[in-house]
Formats: C-alpha cells, structure tokens, sequence
C-alpha cells in the first residue's frame, strides 16, 4: 500500500456537530420502500455527486443485458487516496430477488456520507478506512424480479439462457401469469382424489389431509401453461446461472453444484467484480448481503475446508460475528456448510479461501422480525394475522377461477412475491441501519499498524536499535490463510540506515527477548510472511554502525494496512 | 552452441514478424480446399491463436459443423515443438491420404495454443531455457519486486543449464545434498551412507540471486519457481488452487480461456487429443475414483474404461509406444474436458526415448475381462494396480511430500485418507512404512524433515507444488507434482542415465549433444562452480528427422479413433393400426458406430444435447408417449433408443418424427398413417 498520510484525528470536527442528534443528509433518501435499478443508480449518481470529495462512483464492467455495474469508492481524501487504506467490500444482490440487500449498501453509502464531518466515530472511521459498495452483483436480475411477473423466490440467478430442458430451446416454457395480477401464484383444481382441503375457518389456506382422509384439491404448481407445446408446463423458465457458485474457490461444474455455470468468472458480472476486487488487494474485509433467515454466515461451503481455516482466522471470525448477534436480533451466526448447505465457489468462500479477506455473508430478514418477540418460529396462524392486520393484506391475491388450456376451470391464487424473504418496508430502514453497524464493527477491526517503543542503546562500537511495530485493531495484517496459502505479498520492515549502515538485525520473539533471530539476508528489508498479529507486536532489533546523530528511516509496509514511516535518531534512549 | 531442436521449428518457412507455423497455416489456408480457419482468440501479447478446421468443405452430404469431430491441440506447453511440428503435419497428411475421411468427419486442430512463449523460444537472441508456460510478470515470492531473479545463461553458452556447485560456502545457504553418481560423473545422485557417499554437491539451475535475497533464481522466467502459468494447470476440473504454476484463478489465461470457450461453442467434439509432454494415454486415469463430493471423477468414469482401452489400443498399434511420462490431470485440459465438456479426451507425448518403443510387433491386446494385472513388462514401465497410480508417481509424491510445508504436507495427507485402503497400503509399501503408520507421523518423526528455508533449487516452502517446471529435463511431469529438479534427477538416476546412453548414440550418428558437458565457471556469488547438463527440451523433443514417422504413426492413430465415432441412424418406422383413426408408430435411432454416442461422463456433464426423437404433431393428438424422447447415452455398435407413440390421424395421412442425434446431423422420417408390413 502507498503511504498515506498520517491519519487525522476527530479534532477536525467542529465542536457543535457534536450537540446535533439528527445529521441532514444533502441526498434525502426513504428507507420505507425499494427502488428498481435505475432508481438505486439514480440514487447512487446523486449521492456521488453530492459529496464529490468522498465518493467516486465507478463503472466496473456491464451486465449481460448491458446495465452498468457499480462500485461507490468511498474515502476521505485528506487522509490518502483509497488505495493506501484498508478498505471493505459491501456488496448486495448477487441473488436477483434478494432486494434488501442492495437497499442495505444504498443505506451504507447514504449515512457513511451524511455523517462524514457530522459524527465522530464514522468520521474516523472513514479518515482510517475506505469502502468499495457495489449495491447490485447482479442488475439483470434485480430488474427482472421488479418488472416481470415473480414469485420471492424467482429470479435469483442471472439472465443467461439456459436450455433446462434439453431440447435446445432456451427459456422456451416458463411460468406466466395467467390472472394478470403481477405475480406469479399458485393454481389449484378441484379434484375427488385430491390430497388437499381448503380451511374451514380461513379458505386462503389449502391444508394437506391426513392419508386416511379424503381431499378436493389437488397443487398444479406454479401458474403457467405449455408454452411450447411439448406436453410439459413450466419446465425450461427464464435463465440462469446461479452467480453465487460461479467463483474460483473450490467451484464444481453443475452436475455438483447447481447453478455453478460454465466456468468460474463466466458472467459478465462475475468477472467485473472478480477484476475490481483483485485489482484492489488493499481490501482487508467484506461484507456480502443476502436474505433470509437472520443469519451472520462465514466460510467454508465445504466441510473439507473446514480444518484448513487457521485458529487465528476462526478467533477473529468469532469475536466479530459475537458482536453481529448482539446488534442484529434474531441473527445467528453459523457456518455455511455446517449449518446451511454445501456451497462449492460461493463468493465469500473465494473472498475467505481464495484472497484471504475476513468476510461474512449477512443473510437479512428473519420471521420472528414480525413479531419483535422472542418466540419460536411463527405459525401459519400468526403469519396471517401479521398479513392481514401489518400489511394490510397486499401479500396475498385472492384465489380467482381461471380456464386453463389444458386442466380446464382452475383456481389461481396465493402469497405473492413480496410475501416473504423480504423485509416489509416500514422495518426496512431498522434493519438496514442495524447491518450497516455490524459492517462498521468489522470495518473497524481491520489492521491500523503503528510503531510502538523504540528504544536505542549502545553495544560497544554499535549502536541497538529496537522497535515495536504494534496493530491495534483485531485483524492481523496478513490474515493466517493468507500466509499459509502465500496470497498476495509479504508485509515490509525497511530501515534506511542514511549514513550510517546494518551491520546485523532480526527479530525478538518480544520486547524483553535478548536474542535475535537473524535475518540472514538484506537486513533493510525484513520480508514478513506473517504481518503484524491481530492486537499485537512485532518487535524488530538492528546493530548499526553510525555516529550519534545520524538518522535512521524505519517504514513498515503492508497490504492490507496503511504503510507507517518513522525517523529515529541514534541517541542514547533512556533505560527502558 | 549448436542447439539440436532449433532445425525443426526453422523449417517451417518464417516470414519476418511472425511466427513459422503461421506462414504454413496461411500456406495451407490458401492453398487447400480442405482447410478453413478457425480463429481461437489472442494471446496475452496480443498474437493470434489460430486453429483450421480439416474437412471436405465441397462434400455437401453431411454439412461440415455436423460431422463429428476430433479436436488436436498442440503446445499449451511451449517446450514441446514435436507436438507444433507433428499438428501441422497431421494437417497436411489428412488432406493428402484421407480424403474420404474428410467427407464424414471434420478435425479442428490448434497447432500452437501458446504462441507468445513459443515466440520467445523462437528468439535466437534469447538463451534456450527450460520453461513452457504463458509468460507473466509475477511476483512469484512475494517480495514486492517483479520478476526480479530469474534464471540467466551466465557462461553465454545460449543455454541455461544446471550448475552443481561442490562443497558450498556456509554463506551461500546452499546445502550440499548430492554426490557424483560413481558410473557416470555426468550424473549426480543422493548418496547411500552405507556405501560410504557423502553428499557433496548442491544442484540448482544456472543464475545468480539477483535481489540479493539469499535465493536463487526464485521468482522470473525459467527459474525455480517459474513464473508464468502452466496451462495445463490452469483449466476449472480440480483446479491446483495455490500451486506454483497454476494461475490466480482457473482461466486466468487468455489462452486457456480463449480455448476453453471455444470448445464449449463447438457442436459434435467426439475427441480431443492434446500433444503435449504428459501421456493419458498409455497412463491411463483410474476408472471409477472420485474426490471428497463424491461424483466429479479423479480420473474417468467406469463406463468409460472399455473406450479408454479402445484408444490405447489404437495408439499402440499405431506407435508401438510402451511407455511414457504420465500428468497430473488436476487443472489440465483433457481433464477438463472430459470431465466438464463430457467428451473423450487424451495427451500424449508424440515422441518418447526409442527405448520406450516396443521393437516386437505389437501381441494381442487385452480385451475387456482380462485384468490389467496380467500386462507384461514391456507393457508398460510399471504395472500398477487398477485404478493405482504407478509406482513412479507415487514415489514422486512422497518426495514431494516430505519436502512441503506442514500446510500443504496437511492437504496431501487428507488426499491419502480418501484413497482406498488397499492403495493407501500400497503407497506405505513404497515408502518404506509399515502398515497402518501415518505419513505424517513418519516425516515428522525424521531428523531433518522441516522444509529447508532456502532450497536449493526448489520453489520456496509454501510453493513448492511446481510441476514439471524447473531444471533442464522438461518431461513431463508426474501426478501430484514432482519433487524439486533436483530431487527428481537425483532419484530417476536410471532413467538419467538412459537419457545419456541415447544421446551417445544421437551424437555416434551425427546429430548434435543434447547435453552441455559440466565446464568450471566462476561464480559471482557461489564461487567456482561447473555449469552443464542436459539443454532444455531434449527430452521431449526428437532430432528433426524423426518427424515424418511421428506424423505417419499420430495420422494413423487418429484416423483410426475417427474411423470409431458414433453414428446415429434412423431406422424405418413401423406403424400399427389400433382402431379407426388411432396409430400406434415406433422408430429407433440406432448407433451404428464403434464408439458410444458420447462418453459416460457425459451423461453427467450433460453438455451439448441428448439424442431426441420427436413426434411434430400436437400434443394434443398424441395419446401416448413423451412428444419429445431423449436419451443420453447409445452405447457402441448398435446401442439405440426406441420412441413408440400412440396417435390420432385420418387414415393414410402423414407424420413426421424429427431425429436430432446428439452427435450428427438432424433430418426427418416421414411416416405414413397405414399399417406396415410385420
């Protein structure tokens, strides 16, 4: 990382800010609602332009369907360009129907903006750190989810055609919204061997009989005809691939894991932001929302990989998460392959496994949220009631008979798309503000070295250099994968001895240690493979020879930290 | 320095500015009525990547995209000029000799799928050097300086070779781990205490440690750890995440992924076979074995085994060939694509030692029952088991092994624990440990086990999984990565020795040495040394003269897998009157040819389509039946599907069933409402 400047402390705040509860925003934006697109890239070019001292809004690449991707770069400038900060990467919506999860990065980008200069914590948080916010993985997806007819759970993957079939047709039969209310429901036939019942008391419910009971209706699936007129209804629907497989780290071809399409980086979209993120190794977290279920979600996807997380990594993988189920209710925090399902070339995995980065997934929007209680998983009952009474009923088409071209009189009917997965607009901006404050935890537990004591002793003809190099924050300079996989590049320790030179130097295993180890090689320039331990030191020793008052450069240099510099004079330190 | 390889690639005709192979493809392209190109994308310095396509545009009974077709692809590893030179030969061949071939099946053939390193060999201002890969600028130790200590032809001999280095200085952080072989000073081997050896030497390639770093030749092109990426490392099929060689991500090379998409785009591939260093052909990848989720393959799928032993047959009959240096499908193209685009797909070395060659002709071959356990000798170097790795491989793993960081040693170990236990009983026998001790237990329990913080001539600690890169041998690498050079050479002692013996009879008949004899020079760094060994690419490359027979015998080899491909036919319908108005019509489509319709594999894969056999009525008319029947798989020689519909249609009208082959062309069986004939 290039030097920065040194980092600037909060005394650059006025002090009346501090007496100022609410912080206007130049860019006013409501949380109670969702926005397509182009709404959020409205959103996210006003903001850029309002604060162009902090946000570079850049186009990384193109999605499938020629929708631009964007990354906001947001960093305050008077403490270095971005690059020579640690930065994080937030992302959303890799899964096209995710929706709150590009809400939760626009949330991001809106207060971290507003707050700069107007609250302190964020203010250092942002003369210490950059961010990368990419509000959508996957645009197409988005798009299509708002703008065609859905269930909450379609359009998950990306728009690229595939023949799921096998009849060489591409996306030929998919689902059609034969009622034209906009979503995609349920179709339901009156049937004498039917194996369901409509509830007595609530008729919106078709209940599943016992096998010794007799039903009247029977489940046609999702509402749809045969399109193609192969005798099949629905079975080759619109796209895709499956982005969140479609990365390095331990991918599969489809036949293992679903959805993984043809190669890893095979989607424009992938590849855009495979490219910023490895153009860009100052990234020392990350940050990948998703819904649902209320879950903190750290890699592996697959149990063999497990064993090979270094207990380092884990404790700080825990500490952070520990502090996740605090802010987050109803959040857990759980392991993706452990307690989710086996994921091969999932996009945390590849930030974790593959760069090395510290990185969760934030799956959003839990039931319980309904009810702000701690009670177990709502029943239908209560569903309803919450349907009915909190939403006004605006989840649920009523069922309405329809004459199918091939099953005859139907019902068509059911929860729409915006009936679960998503968090219902008036908890939106809660929920948003509570992730935001998780991912402002883990940004700030990202590396911020500094030189510790320094001490200077004489030795006979030579001068005794000592110095710490301290971090204090949680995460190590070089995360433990990181070393042991040899990602990116060692950290540095320079000394420029100017006039006088190294006659031998290593390090301490600590500050009362009296025995180097040596460094056998180019004792200027101290490769270390294992960074600056998270809350920890380093504690360097050289043997100079020089006269009192020469002057001696010390520079520590990492990747995922900002580089530190500093000047010691040989002069006799006073006894430690 | 007469470089005895240069002749071949100057042959071809160069014109200024570009590489030879391109003036003869254009030649050929021009010339030919059989050759099409067939452009596969660019390099990273911007070169094309061609490809023609072989065929018989004029011949319109089958259209050229439809027939089936064998993909030849030829130097992903840059070093390996026989497979160039014999691609194009291939080339001229098939139009020459197989013309009725070309009316039936179509061969697209990648002469050159790494021109940019190719180019670089072709430099005559540029020292030969042992490397094959796509040329990157790295940082292959991390020190934050690029590509600054690569491998350097000190004594300006025009080769950079090995230098041995006897007793070295404490201060060079060499450590002296070979002695003189006592039958050949050429040679250096691992002593045997009990016979009174010391270790004397330290054995690295020929440089000095330009950033001052304690380490040689460690991070540029031809040194330890290479720089660069293997493309044969580089494909998505257990991609080698982390080993030297393999890339910062699968496809990270527009090479590999110019290749990689192309295949995928191309309609009816029933092979592909890939000259190249490695053989897959004579070794064959177990059958049947499969990693940790249990059904991507290791190897090939049992069903697969019969058409695998079709090819090596084949090609034995066609090379004569006994053995040959096997390859680590991890991260490689065939393994790719078999195991992703679901097709047959092979390597081979084109040319081996002439001692590899069996001089009898060649005996009845192994049908399907005999055990693989009855081959004799000659058969093959070693007999392994079945579904083993030879003994070679694995002993070039447990080298490997004991000389990795505890993290990788970690991630070998879980490897092992999935193997079966008879194999894993097998692989202790060749280690020397008795049954059921841990490996691990074993390397931690030797004195001087940990890994040398500053090997010699080996990747440093952590990337030590380079395969088949370092030193001057280049052939081709054994599974799992072998073990640094000079471990390897040190412990192939007989087969170093062989590589001497045949190059005294190439020199005995005139051609030039393909070994620098070791001469003393002056070390900067290190002092007096010897500089020598074998020049890079000798033992993969044969003298010129040896092409024309290595063309006749690949030409044979694959016209006679062509003459094998599948061949879906249609047979005649036969029709049922029910009742009035009420049909019942049954057809097959029957697969007339030697090979199966698509390999195994491919029913997981499910690449491209299935064959179908759709009835075009409405669906409404069709009273029994799918309207459109797939099936995956026709097994060879006769394997068929059969659709049998019941329909409604007015007497005598007409239907038409629509045959779409997973491998061939489309076309249409008319059928005619009335009952046929029993």
């Amino acid at each position: 990382m290039k030097p920065a400047l040194a980092v600037l402390a909060a005394t650059l705040l006025t002090a009346a800010v501090h007496a100022q509860p609410h912080h206007p925003a130049k860019v006013e934006v409501a949380f109670n609602r969702y926005y397509t697109y182009a709404e959020m890239e409205g959103h996210f070019k006003a903001i850029a332009a309002a604060y162009p001292d902090l946000v570079e809004l850049r186009e990384i690449g193109k999605s499938r369907e020629g929708r631009s991707m964007w990354v906001a770069i947001v960093n305050a400038p008077r403490t270095g360009p971005h690059t020579s900060k640690p930065a994080m990467w937030i992302d959303g919506n890799v899964h096209g129907n995710e929706i709150q999860s590009a809400e939760v990065v626009l949330y991001t980008l809106w207060y971290l903006t507003k707050s700069y200069g107007a609250n302190a914590d964020l203010t250092k948080l942002l003369d210490t750190y950059s961010f990368y916010l990419c509000p959508s993985q996957n645009p197409d997806g988005r798009e299509f989810w708002f703008s065609n007819v859905q269930t909450s759970s379609s359009s998950r993957s990306n728009r690229r055609p595939v023949d799921d079939d096998k009849d060489g047709l591409l996306d030929e039969d998919g689902p059609d919204d034969l009622d034209g209310d906009g979503s995609i429901t349920q179709m339901w036939k009156q049937d004498p061997n039917g194996r369901y019942i409509r509830d007595r008391n609530d008729p919106r419910v078709f209940i599943r009989v016992a096998d010794d009971e007799k039903g009247e209706w029977t489940n046609l699936g999702s509402e749809g005809i045969d399109n193609d007129g192969d005798g099949r209804v629905n079975e080759d629907g619109p796209g895709g691939d499956d982005m969140n497989r479609n990365w390095p780290t331990d991918w599969q071809p489809n036949y293992v894991q679903g959805g993984a399409g043809l190669y890893p980086f095979s989607n424009p979209e992938t590849r855009a932001v495979g490219r910023f993120i490895l153009d860009h190794p100052n990234i020392a977290a990350g940050q990948s929302y998703h819904n649902m279920g209320g879950m903190i979600l750290r890699g592996p996807g697959a149990s063999y990989r497990e064993n090979a997380y270094p207990g380092g990594d884990r404790a700080v993988y825990d500490a952070i998460a520990a502090k996740g189920v605090d802010l987050l209710p109803y959040y857990r925090y759980l392991i993706i392959y452990r307690d989710l399902y086996t994921v091969h070339g999932g996009f945390v995995n590849w930030l974790a496994e593959g760069l090395g980065i510290f990185s969760f997934t934030n799956e959003m929007w839990h039931n319980n949220m309904y009810f702000q209680r701690d009670i177990a998983q709502p029943d239908d009952k209560r569903m309803w009631l919450f349907r009915d009474r909190l939403q006004f009923g605006e989840v649920f088409k009523d069922y309405t008979e329809y004459d199918h071209p091939q099953y005859g009189k139907v019902l068509i009917g059911g929860l729409n798309k915006w009936s679960s997965r998503i968090t219902p607009t008036f908890l939106l901006e809660e929920e948003c503000h509570r992730n935001f404050a998780f991912t402002m935890f883990h940004a700030d537990q990202m590396p911020v070295l500094s030189f510790g004591r320094t001490h200077v002793a004489r030795s006979g003809d030579l001068w005794v250099l000592t110095v710490e190099v301290r971090n204090d924050k949680l995460m190590p300079s070089r995360s433990g994968w990181a070393r042991s996989r040899r990602i990116g590049l060692n950290d540095l320790m320079i000394c420029e001895p100017g006039k006088a030179s190294i006659a031998a130097a290593g390090t301490l295993s600590s500050w009362l240690d009296t025995r180097i180890d040596p460094v056998r090689n180019e004792p200027g320039r101290i490769q270390v493979e294992g960074g600056v331990p998270g809350r920890g030191t380093l504690t360097f020793r050289y043997y100079l020879s020089g006269s009192p008052g020469d002057s001696i450069t010390l520079r520590y240099i990492a990747e995922k930290a900002a580089d530190i510099q500093a000047t010691v004079e040989l002069k006799e330190s006073a006894a430690p | 320095m007469p470089n005895p390889l240069l002749p071949i690639v100057v042959s071809l005709l160069a014109q200024p500015g570009e590489l030879p192979f391109e003036a003869r493809l254009k030649a050929l392209e021009a010339a030919s009525p059989f050759i099409a190109a067939a452009p596969i994308g660019q390099s990273r310095q911007g070169r094309v990547i061609r490809g023609i396509w072989v065929t018989d545009f004029a011949d319109k009974t089958i259209a050229p995209s439809d027939r089936p077709t064998l993909i030849l692809i030829a130097g992903l590893d840059a070093r390996h000029t026989v497979g160039v030179e014999t691609a194009l030969n291939v080339a001229d061949r098939l139009i020459a000799d197989h013309k009725d071939l070309l009316k039936s099946v179509r061969f697209g053939i990648v002469p050159c799928a790494n021109p940019d390193t190719f180019a670089r060999h072709l430099d005559p201002a540029k020292p030969r050097v042992d490397f094959g890969r796509t040329i990157v600028p790295g940082d292959a130790d991390g020190d934050r300086r690029t590509d600054e200590d690569p491998a350097e032809d000190l004594n300006g001999d025009g080769v950079i070779s090995m230098m041995r280095v006897k007793n070295p200085h404490p201060r060079s952080g060499l450590r002296a781990e070979f002695c003189l072989d006592p039958d050949n000073s050429r040679l250096l081997k691992r002593p045997d205490p009990a016979k009174g050896q010391r270790a004397e030497y330290a054995l690295l390639i020929e440089g000095i440690d330009n950033d001052g770093d304690g380490k040689f030749n460690e991070d540029g092109l031809g040194g330890a750890a290479g720089g660069g990426v293997d493309l044969n490392m580089n494909f998505p099929y257990r991609w080698p995440e982390f080993s030297d060689g393999a890339g910062p991500y699968p496809l990270s090379e527009p090479e590999s992924l110019a290749l990689a998409q192309w295949l995928l785009d191309q309609p009816n591939i029933a092979a592909i076979v890939v000259f190249g260093p490695g053989d897959t052909i004579l070794n064959q990848p177990p059958a049947g074995r499969f990693d940790q989720n249990g059904s991507l393959t290791l190897g090939i799928e049992n069903g697969d085994k019969a058409a695998y032993d079709e090819i090596a047959r084949l090609f034995k009959e066609a090379t004569r060939m006994s053995g040959a240096p096997g390859m680590d499908l991890a991260g490689s193209l065939p393994g790719w694509a078999y195991s992703n685009l679901g097709t047959l797909a092979v390597s081979t070395p084109v040319w081996v030692r002439p001692d590899l060659i069996s001089r009898d002709t060649p005996r009845p071959e192994r049908r399907e029952g005999e055990t693989r356990g009855e081959a004799g000798p000659g058969d093959r170097p070693e007999a392994a088991p079945a579904g083993g790795l030879p003994e070679s491989d694995i002993r070039a793993r447990i080298a490997s092994f004991m000389a990795a960081s505890p993290a990788e040693r970690e991630r070998m170990m879980q490897e092992f624990n999935s193997l079966p236990p008879e194999e894993q009983e097998r692989i202790r026998s060749i280690a020397g440990l008795a049954p059921g001790q841990s490996p691990m237990r074993a390397v931690e329990q030797m004195p001087a086990s940990q890994p040398a913080t500053q090997p010699p001539a080996g990747p440093p600690p952590g990337r030590g999984r380079g395969r088949g890169q370092a030193g001057g041998g280049g052939g081709g690498r054994p599974a799992g990565g072998p073990p640094p050079a000079s471990e390897t050479r040190a412990e192939d002692a007989g087969e170093e020795a062989k590589w001497l013996a045949y190059n005294q009879e190439q020199v005995k008949a005139g051609a030039a040495s393909g070994f620098v004899e070791w001469s003393p020079f002056q070390h900067p760094q290190l002092g007096e040394v010897e500089i020598g060994g074998f020049i890079p690419g000798f033992k993969i490359n044969p003298p010129a003269s040896e092409l024309p027979r290595l063309a006749d015998e690949q030409v044979k080899f694959i016209t006679s897998l062509a003459a094998k491909f599948p061949r879906i036919e249609a047979k005649p319908p036969t029709v049922e009157r029910l009742g009035p108005g009420l049909y019942r019509v049954t057809v097959r489509a029957v697969n007339e040819g030697a090979m199966a319709s698509m390999p195994e594999v491919n029913t997981k894969a499910r690449q491209g389509l299935p064959t179908m056999l759709t009835l075009d009525v409405p669906v409404t008319r069709i009273v029994s039946g799918e309207k459109i029947v797939r099936a995956w798989l026709l097994p060879a020689s006769g394997g068929q599907v059969q659709a049998e519909w019941i329909l409604t249609g007015q007497d005598g009208s007409t239907v038409n069933i629509l045959v779409n082959p997973s491998i061939g062309a489309r076309s249409t069986v008319r059928v005619e409402l009335k009952e046929t004939a029993p």
